[in-house]
């Protein structure tokens, strides 16, 4: 009984933050808007960048749209779920967070369950387009595994980036105006990883691969199902090891929050 | 008792441009509240009022002493200890700026698990009480 009465908690609070973003309808259809350009202006770079370069790390376009396709689904309702958490010094000043201590439910869930950025789908469609487009034209040796391998990578992907939102909240525990830090993990992570890991030099495939696992959103799955050679230091067969690493995500974001949390020093009187 | 604190003592370390500062926000304080007793507790502004009844309730974690609050480990059993208390904090609003302050009413009911019934009978009493039916459906801002 006390779990259904958790859910409704949660869904009162979410139904109201969708409530009110669908009220304001003027302004949800500015920032529907402007979420798709920014998605639009990405995949343009991507575009451009090939427009002019044949292939790039053993990647040509239609891969690259792959590539791109994979993360940017993943990343964009990651974004829309986690995307206000890394926004953590605003609920402390506000005194939201306090408040959220003085409820019955887990800090971070309160927090996280407290807003959902609708605008944000206006980005997976980009990447939905962009996926659907690059699983078409790319030359991919269809098999069930392979099929279950795109479902996996978008799974992961969410998973992944949705850790990498949780632990530069975590992180915010410590850094005095932290999201600037914190910024080129996570949004360098998302633009890194709608790269061929291929052309990353060492320090970066060791950020981007075992530290925070981006490669593992769309890289390395993309390199397993359109059958490529792995680069250096990352065989091929990386492309199924999504789980592991989203499960490695989320082990260091709970344990950033873990310790965040116990570092509180309060939002004042 | 239902506020039992033993040595309860909380340091912050504040940044004095390159210098770390250590600050003792609340010395060794030791104090029970009884049951159904009232007590008032002053002091002046960072005398350590509110980082008081932070430990009290499980958002601050004390730097060394112990505390229990309706019997239960404020960090341990924060979840349970909600349920037990209230508390607010000055300039501090548990209401959602954009909402109607009933639908903020409601949305906390669910949070605390109130049912439907007692959350209106009890908002219903409060409302009449304190005048505020001519606030209750306008946004908080």
């Amino acid at each position: 009984m006390t779990w259904q009465a958790d859910v409704a908690a949660y869904r009162a609070v979410i139904g109201s933050r969708m409530r009110s973003q669908r009220s304001h309808r003027g302004n949800f259809r500015i920032d529907l808007t402007s979420s798709l350009l920014v998605g639009l202006i990405e995949l343009a770079e991507v575009w451009v960048l090939f427009h002019n370069v044949p292939r790039i790390g053993g990647v040509g376009f239609t891969e690259m749209l792959l590539v791109f396709g994979l993360a940017d689904c993943a990343y964009s309702v990651a974004d829309m779920i986690f995307g206000h958490c890394d926004r953590l010094p605003d609920f402390i000043r506000a005194g939201t967070l306090d408040a959220f201590y003085l409820r019955p439910q887990p800090v971070l869930l309160q927090l996280i369950t407290s807003d959902i950025s609708l605008r944000r789908l206006a980005r997976t469609v980009v990447g939905l387009v962009a996926l659907t487009a690059g699983l078409c034209l790319a030359d991919i040796d269809w098999s069930v595994a392979k099929a279950a391998l795109v479902v996996l990578a978008v799974a992961c992907g969410f998973a992944i980036f949705a850790a990498a939102f949780v632990w530069a909240a975590g992180m915010q525990f410590f850094l005095i105006d932290g999201a600037e830090a914190t910024n080129a993990v996570v949004y360098g992570g998302r633009y890194a990883a709608s790269q061929p890991a291929s052309v990353w030099n060492k320090p970066l495939k060791v950020l981007f691969v075992f530290a925070f696992p981006m490669a593992f959103t769309a890289y390395l799955p993309a390199v397993q199902l359109l059958g490529l050679p792995g680069p250096s230091w990352l065989p091929s067969w990386l492309g199924w090891c999504g789980p592991v690493a989203a499960v490695w995500a989320w082990l260091l974001a709970l344990l950033t929050w873990r310790v965040g949390v116990r570092h509180y020093q309060g939002g004042g009187g | 008792m239902i506020i039992e604190t033993h040595h309860l003592t909380r340091e912050f370390t504040v940044r004095d441009g390159l210098r770390r500062r250590t600050i003792t926000a609340v010395d060794g304080l030791d104090l029970t509240v009884a049951e159904g007793e009232a007590v008032g507790y002053i002091g002046a502004n960072g005398a350590g009022k509110s980082t008081t009844i932070k430990m009290l309730v499980g958002i601050l974690v004390p730097t060394s002493g112990t505390v229990t609050t309706c019997g239960l480990r404020p960090l341990k059993d924060r979840r349970a200890l909600t349920r037990e208390v209230g508390v607010v904090f000055g300039q501090r609003s548990q209401l959602w700026w954009d909402l109607p302050v009933r639908e903020s009413f409601d949305i906390l009911g669910a949070i605390h698990h109130v049912p439907g019934p007692v959350l209106r009978t009890r908002r219903d009493e409060l409302t009449e009480q304190l005048e505020m039916a001519d606030f209750l459906t306008t946004p908080a801002w």
